[in-house]
């Protein structure tokens, strides 16, 4: 029976502890420069002089990316030797180090950035979903580590209908690319 | 600029595809004026050379990967990914070129049909190599001027290391020299106004990249392509040197080209 995963990320709650990260990079064994989730700090806004003081509409928020496992998957086309490919079980993007010849061709195609060239292994790697956990019902480990429950996981199916259809904010690339199979909240500022 | 390997390799392969063009050009222009054991010593050098050429573009891509092992299976993916077919075509444009001078030397002839054939290939091979840059994430690759820079680019350095490999010929027939001197004029300034044309105006971002840089890039092939003029369009007896100095300065706008082309990567 096929399923798709995603993530979902609420904007609105993130506080770019980057506990997701880390937990991510326990669990994955990654070293320095290889980041399976990455995590985008965005400012904005300014100071304008009022009386004889300041307003301001300044804000921050994060944005924690992982692996869409999209549907279009732009890594799995461009990928010369197959090593690229997508689980038709599980919806699960992920490199066959058995095939992968390190030509970091996927790194050029993704526009999320989640490819990461394994210098030690000379090959790619990438967020996996957690596949061998999720297999076990439990949950990824980023999903798991979040404080805030900013992120949640599941079949594509059913985060659309519990969390709404955005894929897009205004900083990340348009859903129609890749189709991910991502579900976002926007931060106000986002949208 | 740590993706000197991919510099190399499409410099290469782009010259050796151009390479083959232009010397199927110049024994059509060449066979009614030069004794043919004169002409095959030429030919047989030069698709030598742009064997050897090609051959040491792809060793050196080799260096690019992160594991080499692997490497077979980089055409795996035909259906959908233009490295692969980049790959493909560029192996393919190898063996012909490899068989033709087998079988030039064996029949002491230069074998056109199979060098047509290998031109083909090569033509294929890069664009398949202009797509598979313009198909990423780069915006400054985006768009048709990448391919039509790659095109351009075989054409210059083709007309480079053919013209080098002819010019004692040239050099001692007038008759040979003066077969090839408009045609050559009138495909390195073509190759030269809409490479300009397109990388260094039309939406291409390249030169916006680094403008000093791509300043001394077009004066350098601008400086070539005016003195390759001077030096070919009226009869004269022209200086060599100097035509290696016109040759020369084509050849470094083009590799400062390339370089300016791989910056996003850097």
């Amino acid at each position: 029976m096929s399923v798709q995963y995603g993530f979902f990320f609420d904007q609105t709650l993130c506080s770019g502890c980057h506990a997701c990260q880390v937990s991510c990079n326990d669990k994955n064994d990654l070293e320095a420069g290889r980041i399976f989730r990455r995590i985008i700090e965005t400012e904005g806004g300014v100071f304008t002089p009022q009386n004889k003081a300041y307003t301001h509409n300044v804000y921050s928020y994060f944005t924690s990316l992982a692996c869409n496992h999209c549907d279009n998957p732009k890594c799995v086309e461009a990928c010369p030797s197959g090593a690229m490919h997508k689980n038709p079980d599980t919806g699960i993007v992920s490199v066959n180090q058995n095939r992968c010849i390190g030509c970091r061709y996927c790194t050029w195609a993704c526009p999320y950035g989640a490819p990461q060239y394994n210098e030690a292994a000379g090959r790619m790697s990438k967020c996996d979903f957690c596949a061998d956990l999720v297999a076990e019902g439990e949950a990824p480990a980023c999903v798991a580590a979040c404080p805030l429950q900013a992120l949640d996981y599941g079949p594509i199916e059913e985060l659309r209908a519990k969390y709404g259809t955005v894929a897009e904010t205004k900083d990340l690339p348009l859903a129609s690319i890749t189709n991910p199979n991502l579900v976002i909240k926007p931060h106000k500022n986002a949208r | 600029m740590h993706s000197w390997s991919l510099y190399l390799f499409n410099l290469a392969i782009q010259s050796a595809v151009g390479g083959c063009i232009l010397l199927l050009i110049y024994n059509g222009l060449l066979n009614k004026v030069v004794v043919k054991d004169v002409l095959h010593r030429y030919n047989s050098k030069s698709v030598f050379t742009l064997a050897i050429l090609s051959i040491v573009g792809l060793v050196i891509s080799f260096f690019h990967l992160g594991y080499p092992l692997h490497a077979f299976n980089a055409i795996n993916n035909l259906g959908s990914s233009w490295l692969s077919r980049e790959i493909f075509f560029t192996s393919i444009f190898i063996v012909l070129l490899c068989l033709t001078v087998l079988v030039t030397w064996k029949k002491q002839q230069l074998n056109q049909p199979l060098l047509v054939l290998g031109s083909i290939a090569g033509v294929v091979a890069v664009y398949s190599m202009g797509s598979l840059y313009s198909n990423t994430i780069f915006t400054e690759w985006n768009g048709v001027n990448t391919i039509v820079g790659f095109y351009c680019t075989a054409f210059v350095l083709g007309t480079v290391v053919i013209s080098l490999l002819f010019l004692p010929l040239l050099n001692k027939a007038a008759e040979a020299f003066q077969a090839i001197k408009m045609p050559t004029l009138l495909i390195v300034l073509s190759a030269f106004i809409v490479q300009f044309i397109f990388m260094a105006t039309f939406g291409s971002g390249i030169a916006a990249l680094n403008i000093s840089v791509s300043l001394i890039r077009w004066i350098c092939s601008a400086v070539a392509a005016i003195l390759l003029v001077y030096l070919y369009y009226p009869r004269r007896e022209s200086r060599i040197e100097l035509v290696y100095l016109a040759f020369g300065l084509m050849l470094i706008g083009e590799l400062i080209g390339k370089y300016l082309f791989y910056s996003p990567l850097a």
